[in-house]
């Protein structure tokens, strides 16, 4: 706020020649004078080039193992040339895994696997759940004590046990756990569209609106949605770190992603009795993991504050 | 106050009448044939019974209505015999839950053994975060912007980062490999009989007990300082300052106490979230708790097993929901009147 004040009291234009600034350049703006939402967008940028450009950046077959193909051993630790490794061995920047597979290799395909689960699940919630939030908030009534008793119902349970017990049903695999995930999280959305909604509905544009006869549709999607866009996108991107964090939970128990599919999760849950001998089958999955968790985590609460309408002004 | 408990307390009891419902419903549908494939080792006359128990040829909603039956009338009677060891009727003929694995034992059983292991490690843990938490949050949220706060806000977003079956597994790496302080393995057929069996338990325990906590910290002492910061800025902290009140009454008579309100709601609330964190806490340091025994029935395809413990983990929820609630109306008379 301070460097707004300056410039003002510097400059003698009068001030309506400045030119009006909207709420998503101002949030922009805001953004990238934090440094953590900075450092989470650097970490996320990274993190969507090397899932882009995974099979580019892939020295192997992230699913091939390489038994009978070169002269390495199971759970083999980094070899890297250029940092001392034997030039006559084969080059493994992470080394290899159980199976013998490059664990590098893996975990470039993994970042895709967790990004996709990651944006998929909550693209569905934010769509299910703000249109479940919209028709509560606007109809109200029965409807909206029927929708919102159900949804604090799936808000109650901790989310992990209700996507097992969805996983349960809809037996393990990679898409039921992205569903899994995705309904459990559709009651925050539902929460938060209502809650904008029901705010907005009271506004006197929006009254306007209702009694020159626009029509219903419109006005939800013309004068509500918009507004009730702010909170939705910082909800998402730090319903990304959780969901992510979710479906690997959910790998890691085996109910997931099922091998050889290289997701993050799975890799430590299938080696976490060798942290012993090859420590490095868990640790690089796991430093993968925190990365892209903590990049929608520091994005999302940059975003809050940059977005927050109350701290403006 | 009266009205409203009684309110919450039937809303809560439609909710888990509908959860049992959905429960049932849902891991009916599961696939798995229910009693084709019950292992050689369950007797003859065990199966028999587990079929008359599931009624396996009876409609639906009958076959909901027995299980219901057997986990609010038969299970609480059983429980109340071997309590008091008054016989009530004739115990040998009830039906009951029965697991389709260990031997067909009956499921409250085997939960009434895994119970106490969960509530030890998810119960100190939880207790260890809000203690260390709380303050936490307040401190920060009293210095907002400080150095202290900056650094909690780092370590918070940290603790939401990190997943704890990687943590779980570093710190058995630390604590038990490199520094040879905690045991490996949890030994599951500790009984503490003793001081020395006690200190045992208490030693394999705190690993657990660490990685949990951590993952809770954060959220908690993050929700603490965001309270504080708001009740800082509140007319009445003004009012007390300028009545010339000393700074230590100002916050820990206004600013700490109305802060801590929605703390506490959140904290009863987190509760049950705490056990879905214990699932995976669980597998990784073996712990043999509920949530290690929901994992092993669901790879087998122990469906009793399944349903029993998340309809415990339902009743869980709801009751701590209630108890939030009620503290809630309880701490802050403005939402019991409105």
């Amino acid at each position: 706020m301070s460097a707004t004040a300056a410039t003002a009291s510097a400059s003698v234009e009068p001030i309506f020649n400045t030119k009006p600034r909207g709420l998503w350049s101002t949030a922009f703006r805001r953004l990238f004078r934090r440094r953590s939402a900075i450092i989470g967008m650097i970490i996320l940028a990274a993190l969507i080039l090397v899932a882009l450009f995974a099979p580019v950046l892939a020295t192997h077959d992230p699913v091939k193992s390489l038994i009978g193909i070169e002269n390495v051993q199971k759970r083999q630790g980094p070899c890297i040339h250029w940092l001392g490794c034997p030039a006559d061995q084969p080059q493994h920047y992470f080394g290899l895994d159980g199976n013998v597979r490059d664990l590098y290799s893996r975990i470039l395909f993994g970042a895709r696997l967790s990004l996709l689960v990651g944006i998929v699940s909550v693209g569905f919630a934010i769509v299910i759940g703000a249109f479940l939030g919209a028709i509560s908030g606007y109809v109200g009534g029965w409807t909206d004590n029927l929708i919102m008793g159900l949804m604090d119902i799936m808000l109650a349970f901790p989310s992990l046990i209700l996507a097992i017990a969805i996983v349960t049903v809809l037996g393990p695999g990679l898409i039921n756990t992205l569903l899994a995930i995705g309904i459990v999280s559709i009651p925050i959305y539902a929460r938060i569209m209502r809650s904008s909604v029901l705010a907005i509905k009271q506004q006197d544009y929006v009254m306007a609106d209702r009694s020159i006869g626009v029509p219903t549709r419109r006005i939800l999607f013309g004068n509500i949605l918009p507004n009730a866009l702010t909170p939705l996108i910082v909800q998402g991107t730090l319903g990304i770190a959780v969901a992510i964090l979710d479906a690997a939970a959910l790998s890691f128990l085996g109910l997931g992603a099922q091998p050889p599919t290289p997701e993050w999760g799975s890799m430590i849950g299938q080696e976490r009795n060798q942290v012993f001998t090859a420590p490095h089958l868990i640790i690089f999955p796991g430093i993968a993991l925190i990365l892209t968790v903590l990049g929608f985590n520091l994005l999302g609460d940059g975003l809050r504050d940059a977005l927050d309408v109350r701290q403006r002004s | 106050m009266g009205a409203y408990i009684i309110r919450r307390i039937l809303t809560g009891l439609l909710t888990l009448l509908f959860i049992s419902f959905v429960i049932f419903a849902l891991l009916d549908l599961a696939p798995g044939d229910p009693t084709a494939n019950l292992p050689q080792s369950i007797p003859q006359e065990v199966k028999a019974r587990i079929r008359e128990a599931l009624g396996v040829n009876d409609p639906f909603l009958m076959r909901y209505m027995k299980w219901g039956q057997q986990f609010l009338i038969v299970e609480p009677i059983n429980a109340i015999e071997k309590t008091t060891g008054i016989a009530i009727g004739d115990s040998e003929g009830r039906l009951r839950i029965t697991s389709w694995t260990s031997r067909g034992k009956p499921v409250v059983d085997i939960i009434i053994e895994r119970l106490p292991q969960t509530l030890y490690v998810v119960g100190m843990a939880y207790l260890l975060s809000v203690l260390i938490a709380v303050p936490l949050g307040i401190f920060a949220g009293y210095r907002q912007n400080s150095w202290f706060d900056q650094i909690s806000s780092v370590i918070a977003v940290i603790g939401f980062s990190l997943p704890t079956f990687f943590t779980g597994v570093l710190v058995i790496q630390i604590f038990a490999v490199w520094l040879g302080w905690f045991p490996t393995l949890y030994n599951t057929t500790l009984r503490v009989t003793s001081m020395e069996t006690l200190f045992q338990q208490l030693r394999q325990m705190i690993m657990p007990i660490m990685v949990l906590a951590f993952f809770q910290m954060a959220a908690i002492s993050r929700f603490t300082r965001s309270s504080v910061i708001e009740n800082m800025k509140a007319d009445y902290v003004r009012t007390a300052r300028s009545k010339g009140l000393r700074e230590r009454l100002v916050v820990v008579r206004h600013v700490v106490r109305n802060s801590l309100i929605p703390v506490v709601t959140l904290v009863a609330l987190g509760i049950p979230g705490i056990f879905g964190g214990a699932i995976v806490t669980e597998q990784i340091f073996n712990v043999n708790g509920i949530g290690q025994l929901l994992i092993t029935s669901l790879q087998s395809n122990d469906i009793p097993v399944v349903q029993t413990v998340l309809m415990i983990f339902a009743v869980l929820v709801v009751i701590f929901n209630l108890i939030a609630d009620i503290l809630y109306g309880v701490l802050d008379p403005r939402i019991r009147y409105s």
